[in-house]
């Protein structure tokens, strides 16, 4: 069940209605509701993958309670390390084993022998990557004695397959998520109306954002030898904002149902194309997976500290970690990789860390600086989606030395109806820019015009959506 | 919650009434449509014996008016440019359900040489000819079957059966190739700049390797929907600036099986072989559609004479 289908536009109201006017006594039968929810909404998709998420589950739920009565430091080791292994090893299996023997295949093919790969046909469960993380982020915690294992199966059951947040993220902290599952809900009005306003802006900048540019960036990079330098970059362009649009509209329904529901979730995206720097820009873009690796694995390599050449080695793995968790492509590792590279000069020169606070905070923009440096790390990021984006890294050089080309200043030639697309991009940059400072855009944007003005605006984003909405567009994060 | 609730209520009536104002943009799209030829066929205004199917290969190398003069007998266009068999298919359909269109004796379809059930990302079902004509039924129903638009909200929301294109409030425009005539042909006159003059003899050799199995459904679906109302049909195939490919003839024929005939250009004609009229490599100009038209004409007088 996705989001933005008709599906979920019944199944969200009955379970809030269960949820509120059946459950709402007691915190088991709330707990047991959001277990049964989340499951059916997984398994509309395909039911056969519930065994796997109820595995996974029931595996770290039975570990962290032998972790808490295991003393002996070489046990409580090896405990998580079954956790890693059969977590990680249903990930690599599912998502990698293709890749894998490919890759290797190749590498024979390099040396001048054949080796014909064995591929299976094997389906991604979707969403298994941020699960995944989500039930491993606990057994560490439980591991490293940051958290207390849970002991309610229900709860557990419902942090690891929360619907809201199951198949696209914010990959939840066990932290901050588990203890809410602990504590009976209550109906609050104010978080519930705020659920809703971000819900609107998410499902806006889905349907109509991403799922917008989408017709053009798929037209240009379907075939891109059709086109001139200049389409290329605005397929590219339409890719940027398709991709944000799509990932932080779904994070944003994701959150602002938990809170319909009593949750809070974690901000997973603060408005990274505002970003003065790449630093910035990864503090910006899916916060939750890029603090997990932070927390997981940049923090115990190291992090910052150390040599040169420990700081460098560190970078490059967890961007090259990062870009590999995206996909089983090379594309998406060269992408990492241009990240760190993007990365390197700022942590070298010791200003990653120079851009903290948001942009123009409480007014303007302070100097030209912080203009010109917001401009220039949108290019940048706009080029790393292009090997992000194309089906290979071929494919992606011939963009990138294309658009390199007098072509570029060429008009591009697009389709009077992109001109909606774009006047939308430019509707949403401006209610971000005036946004910017909240946890979404929407937030607090016209809270002080007169009800009815803010209600027709409210009645005028819904419209759009409704009209720009047609077949049903999978989210791009759930095939990661 | 009660409050929620009731906000909620009334947000969902505003949004109803909100959306019933919507209606003008339903009301106002078909007007500024230039080409009006779907519309014809929604409001049962094609009264032609002979009705023409195809892409831009139908579009530029039938000459409508031509057929008519030539035989005596209306025909008219209705070939899109851009579009492939499922919208064909849909286009007879949609004309022979409408009750008030005239039912076609002759139905021509002019296929693509060696392409017709192959992947050709240029051509495709013309949704785009279709959202500006949502203010009528047939067509809002057509998109919700073809899963366009949801039924659900399409039943109950205005701003649901609307599109992108019917916010573009400027009346369009033809250009210079796309003017249509009287009858619906869209030709051609002068050739493209970026044509490549060599001409290749030597033939493709066609495989049923890479077709479609939608295409091909669609196909026998405009076969099947012929048979059932006694339509005579001529699957025509128009010359490419290059040699004919080598076996999609009798692919047809082998599709047909029996029903029908296909009609192939006669590769004689020395006019087929000189660039002069020929738009690019795979259209001809007005002087080379006169030429296969005449041709076209002649089969059309034959399988008169037989009958």
């Amino acid at each position: 069940m996705i989001f933005n289908s008709l599906e979920f536009a019944l199944f969200l109201p009955l379970i809030f209605g269960l949820y509120w006017f059946v459950t709402n006594r007691n915190l088991k039968h709330q707990n047991a509701l959001l277990v049964v929810a989340s499951y059916l909404f997984y398994g509309w998709w395909d039911y056969r993958f519930l065994a796997l998420i109820a595995f996974s589950s029931l595996l770290d739920f039975f570990i962290g309670l032998k972790l808490e009565r295991e003393e002996s430091k070489k046990k409580r080791k090896i405990l998580l390390t079954v956790s890693l292994v059969v977590n990680l090893g249903f990930l690599g299996f599912f998502k990698y084993f293709n890749f894998f023997a490919e890759s290797f295949a190749d590498s024979f093919t390099f040396f001048g022998y054949y080796i014909k790969p064995t591929q299976l046909e094997i389906i991604l469960p979707v969403g298994i990557s941020l699960y995944t993380f989500q039930t491993l982020s606990y057994s560490i915690d439980v591991y490293r004695k940051q958290l207390k294992p849970c002991k309610d199966p229900f709860a557990f059951l419902a942090f690891v397959s929360f619907f809201p947040q199951l198949v696209a993220g914010p990959i939840e902290r066990a932290t901050n998520l588990l203890p809410q599952f602990y504590i009976k809900r209550r109906f609050n009005y104010t978080k519930a109306t705020d659920g809703m306003r971000q819900i609107l802006w998410g499902l806006f900048k889905k349907i109509v954002i991403a799922d917008g540019c989408a017709e053009y960036a798929n037209m240009i990079f379907n075939s891109p030898e059709d086109y001139s330098g200049s389409m290329l970059f605005v397929g590219a362009l339409f890719f940027t904002f398709q991709i944000y649009g799509d990932f932080s509209g779904y994070s944003d329904i994701a959150i602002g149902t938990s809170r319909l529901f009593g949750f809070n979730l974690k901000k997973n995206f603060d408005f990274p194309y505002f970003s003065r720097d790449i630093a910035e820009f990864w503090r910006r873009w899916h916060i939750s997976l890029s603090t997990w690796f932070r927390d997981y694995l940049y923090i115990p390599l190291g992090g910052s500290s150390g040599s040169r050449l420990i700081k460098i080695r560190n970078i490059f793995i967890i961007f090259l970690v990062s870009g590999f968790w995206h996909g089983a492509n090379w594309t998406f590792i060269f992408w990492g990789a241009l990240n760190a590279f993007y990365f390197l000069p700022l942590l070298l020169t010791n200003s990653h860390r120079k851009n903290i606070g948001t942009i123009g905070k409480g007014g303007y923009m302070k100097s030209i600086r912080e203009f010109v440096g917001m401009i220039s790390t949108f290019i940048l990021t706009v080029f790393g989606w292009i090997f992000f984006r194309a089906k290979d890294l071929n494919q992606a050089w011939y963009i990138i030395q294309n658009i390199f080309t007098k072509d570029i200043l060429k008009a591009p030639k697009l389709p009077g109806e992109a001109n909606i697309v774009i006047c939308a991009i430019y509707l949403m940059l401006i209610i971000e820019w005036f946004g910017r400072e909240n946890n979404y855009a929407l937030e607090k944007f016209g809270m002080h015009w007169h009800r009815s003005l803010r209600w027709l605006f409210y009645i005028l984003i819904f419209l759009l959506c409704l009209i720009l909405m047609g077949e049903e567009q999978e989210f791009i994060y759930f095939q990661f | 919650m009660k409050k929620f609730l009731l906000n909620i209520f009334a947000f969902g009536v505003c949004l109803l009434i909100a959306d019933k104002g919507l209606v003008f943009l339903r009301k106002i799209s078909p007007q500024l449509e230039v080409d009006k030829r779907l519309e014809m066929i929604v409001t049962g205004k094609i009264q032609s014996d002979i009705l023409i199917f195809g892409s831009s290969r139908g579009a530029r190398s039938v000459i409508a008016s031509q057929i008519t003069d030539s035989l005596g007998r209306s025909c008219y266009n209705l070939s899109y440019p851009g579009s492939d068999i499922t919208f064909h298919e849909y286009l007879l359909q949609a004309t022979l359900e409408q009750k008030n269109n005239k039912k076609p004796t002759t139905a021509i379809l002019v296929v693509d040489d060696g392409d017709e059930l192959k992947t050709t990302p240029a051509l495709k079902f013309r949704y785009d000819r279709m959202f500006p004509l949502v203010d009528y039924k047939m067509i809002r129903d057509e998109l919700v079957r073809r899963n366009k638009k949801k039924m659900f909200f399409a039943d109950i929301l205005i701003a649901h059966q609307l599109n992108r294109s019917n916010l573009m409030l400027r009346k369009k425009k033809f250009t210079k190739r796309d003017s249509i005539t009287r009858e619906g042909s869209m030709l051609i006159w002068k050739q493209k700049k970026t044509f490549n003059y060599t001409y290749k003899s030597e033939p493709y050799i066609y495989s049923k390797q890479g077709e479609l199995l939608w295409k091909l459904k669609a196909f026998n679906g405009f076969v099947k929907l012929c048979k059932k109302n006694n339509i005579e049909l001529i699957v025509a195939i128009p010359p490419n600036y290059r040699a004919a490919t080598d076996g999609f003839k009798e692919r047809m024929e082998e599709q047909l099986n029996g029903f029908g005939t296909v009609f192939e250009f006669d590769p004689t004609i020395k006019e087929y072989k000189d660039d002069n009229y020929f738009f690019d490599n795979s259209h001809l100009l007005k002087r080379g559609a006169h030429i296969f038209t005449a041709e076209l004409s002649g089969i059309l007088k034959d399988i008169k004479k037989v009958r």
